[in-house]
């Protein structure tokens, strides 16, 4: 019987391969749509992680500009420093901001973690928006540069690759967090702070470090987002990502690794499929989670179908 | 003729209708545009002034180009989530790759074009807007293909001074955001001939989620007593808003803006009150007869297939744009982006089917003259809701008088691209 660790480095390891040889098999089309997989993917398996110390939050795709400027800005004269090193800056600086936020935010349970996450995320933004000299305002920078180390950085497959190996390392990154008694332990004070804190548990340290190790993983997508599309904006820090992320998590679930990826795959899926009446895939998304939350036996757990599969 | 040999007859009829089809290539047209939410206000209208332009064609069998040979347009939609650069990108990922369209329509939003110059440039497939908001010589495939936005917003304002010397104070209100930005930036380059006389009262920029309290975001306007307000960045329904919130507070002077919704507006305040007081200037407004009767047989067959309350002069905005489209492509050999660009291109005017001759400009902005300087109809408001022309600006003219002045201006607000 496979253990929840193995079964999660299988996980990332097949989502790694999959998207390599979708990129192979499928159309120029397919590819861009397997790289946006791809980041998402990121971003859903480094939200996991904050979930994982018992609050769902809503500043991760704002944490993600963090990554998103990083490149812009670093990539470019003066700094002129190469894509990679910016994107892996990015990570830090978003790994910064998170651990300089957690010292409120981490102060609040429950709603008032969510209602001060989004607050954080929204300051942020503002952030992004208002210092125009370093931040080109609302209108962002654009044409930034895709990665030099790769033979051909305008080709598609190639920047695929890439995406595809961040996800397998950021992915064994986590789980063997997961699987660790630092991992452990954030999991005991997200199930019961009141219970690990009475164990001798540094229960906001914990959380702190899941909140911190998570944003890396957005920073990281950020910076990887920024690159593919050539562009940063203020306007692509939006509350459609961000609740695409929640909703994966919330219709896969968060207890494995598949879960938010699976969730993820289907909402892809529901887009793709409804791209011709786009108007509609809001409403389906959010039918969507509706149905998730009263499916679901508990908070985090997902579906009853997704417990099937993953037992 | 027995059952048989009909359904061979029919069969083959069938067979000959397909290869008919196949052999007229269909030309496929993008609209990049919100969709859903609430930038859908806008989105929509634009969106079915391209679907009737197309289905005006499509009637007759097509749009024939320069050989004779007619093509079937057909118009596939593409959601951009409130004129979000990256998902732009995407729409056009979709567009380009997936469904190989050969032209598509977008915003003008600067930061959303700047987005897809690459993708549209190295796939050859012409991108128009209604206005030109980002141009550069590096990516031809980008166009302008009317007046529009933003240029509209500087030429609105200064017809506006130049006809109403009593006009002293001007309040601009615009959103913060990107074409929120490129507003305020022309605005005030269409102040700049006029600034010994002209003071701007108001220019602060306001957060789009602000509009919530509107009585809150129109007082200060309303203190700094302007006799001129012109906003980019309401929605429609946020004008009406807007207009009651002002006119509550007292205002009795004059409003500007691209386009604004009256069918909306006169829901809350009587049309008589606002009569010669409401001023527009986008790119064409179908609702008024008298500019262009091809235009006017547009609004009727738009109002027939949606209805009076769903009228938007950005349904015209989009016809409009997509005409300079349908001359390149008349001109043209064959329907793909790269010949009707060449087309459009022979010589430095186009006989626009809406407005006439018209002149590719736009170098000193952009470093590329692929913006195409349409007159530009200024309309204000009657005492029965509807409009009439109050002049028709001739855009390349001023240019030519006043881009000295404006220029300056326009870089400081980051909206000039050339050398870059």
């Amino acid at each position: 019987m496979m253990g929840a660790l193995h079964r999660d480095i299988a996980t990332i390891i097949i989502v790694g391969l999959a998207l390599v040889v979708g990129g192979l098999v499928g159309t120029p089309y397919i590819l861009g749509v397997l790289i946006i997989f791809g980041m998402v993917s990121i971003l859903v398996l480094s939200y996991r992680t904050i979930t994982t110390m018992g609050g769902w939050s809503f500043a991760h795709v704002a944490i993600m500009g963090i990554g998103g400027y990083s490149v812009a800005i670093f990539s470019k004269a003066p700094f002129e420093v190469p894509v990679l090193v910016a994107v892996a800056l990015g990570g830090v600086f978003a790994a910064l901001f998170a651990a300089i936020l957690s010292w409120p935010v981490l102060r609040t349970r429950q709603y008032y973690f969510f209602l001060s996450t989004f607050a954080a995320g929204e300051a942020l933004r503002q952030c992004f928006i208002q210092i125009k000299e370093i931040t080109g305002g609302t209108a962002g920078i654009a044409f930034i540069a895709r990665p030099g180390i790769l033979p051909d950085p305008s080709s598609a497959f190639q920047f695929l690759w890439l995406v595809a190996v961040i996800l397998v390392l950021l992915g064994l990154f986590y789980a063997a967090l997961d699987a660790s008694d630092t991992g452990k332990k954030i999991k005991a004070v997200g199930e019961d702070e009141a219970l690990s804190s009475s164990l001798g548990i540094d229960a906001w340290a914990l959380r702190a470090l899941g909140f911190i190790l998570g944003s890396f993983g957005a920073g990281i997508a950020g910076g990887l987002f920024a690159s593919y599309n050539g562009i940063m904006s203020p306007s692509d820090i939006n509350a459609m990502l961000m609740f695409k992320i929640v909703a994966a998590c919330v219709i896969g679930g968060t207890a494995r690794f598949s879960g938010p990826l699976l969730g993820l795959l289907f909402l892809t899926l529901i887009e793709e499929i409804f791209r011709f009446v786009p108007e509609f895939v809001p409403m389906i998304w959010g039918a969507l989670v509706i149905a998730a939350i009263i499916l679901s036996q508990r908070a985090g757990g997902g579906l009853k179908l997704r417990k099937v599969i993953n037992a | 003729m027995d059952l048989m040999t009909r359904i061979i007859v029919a069969g083959v009829f069938a067979c000959g209708l397909t290869g008919y089809a196949s052999a007229q290539e269909t030309i496929n047209i993008g609209v990049v545009q919100p969709q859903a939410g609430e930038c859908a206000q806008w989105g929509v209208p634009i969106t079915r002034g391209v679907q009737i332009w197309a289905e005006e064609f499509n009637a007759n069998g097509g749009i024939a180009d320069a050989t004779g040979k007619k093509h079937q347009i057909k118009v596939t939609t593409y959601d951009n989530n409130c004129y979000t650069a990256g998902d732009e990108l995407t729409a056009f990922r979709r567009a380009i790759l997936d469904d190989k369209v050969n032209f598509i329509l977008q915003t003008f939003t600067p930061a959303s074009r700047q987005a897809v110059a690459q993708i549209a440039t190295e796939n050859k497939v012409l991108t128009t807007s209604y206005g030109a908001g980002y141009l550069n010589a590096k990516y031809p495939f980008l166009i302008g293909s009317v007046t529009g936005s933003p240029g509209s917003y500087m030429f609105l304002v200064s017809h506006l001074l130049e006809t109403r010397p009593d006009i002293k104070k001007v309040a601009i209100v615009t959103a913060d955001h990107s074409f929120g930005q490129a507003a305020l930036a022309y605005y005030k380059a269409g102040i700049t001939p006029y600034a010994k006389r002209v003071e701007i009262v108001y220019s602060q920029p306001y957060d789009p989620a602000s509009t919530s309290d509107m009585l809150g975001l129109a007082t200060p306007i309303f203190a700094s007593s302007p006799d001129l307000i012109v906003e980019l960045g309401f929605t429609p329904g946020q004008q009406a808003l807007f207009i009651e919130a002002m006119e509550q507070l007292g205002y009795k002077g004059l409003y500007g803006s691209e386009g604004w919704t009256m069918g909306l507006v006169t829901e809350r305040i009587p049309a008589a009150q606002l009569a010669g007081r409401v001023f527009s200037a986008y790119v064409v407004d179908a609702s008024e007869p008298s500019f262009s009767p091809r235009v006017s047989k547009f609004y009727k067959s738009y109002v027939e297939k949606y209805g009076q309350k769903e009228w938007s002069v950005l349904a015209s905005v989009a016809y409009a744009a997509m005409t300079t489209v349908e001359a390149g492509i008349q001109k043209a050999a064959a329907p793909t982006g790269d010949a009707v660009r060449q087309a459009l291109f022979t010589t430095d005017t186009v006989d626009q089917p809406l407005f006439g001759k018209s002149h590719w400009g736009g170098a000193e902005m952009y470093g590329a003259n692929n913006w195409l300087l349409t007159p530009l109809p200024v309309y204000v408001t009657d005492d029965k809701g509807g409009v009439k022309v109050d002049a028709v600006v001739d855009v390349a003219k001023w240019w030519n008088a006043n881009k000295d002045a404006a220029l300056p201006v326009l870089a400081q607000g980051g909206q000039v691209s050339a050398n870059k």
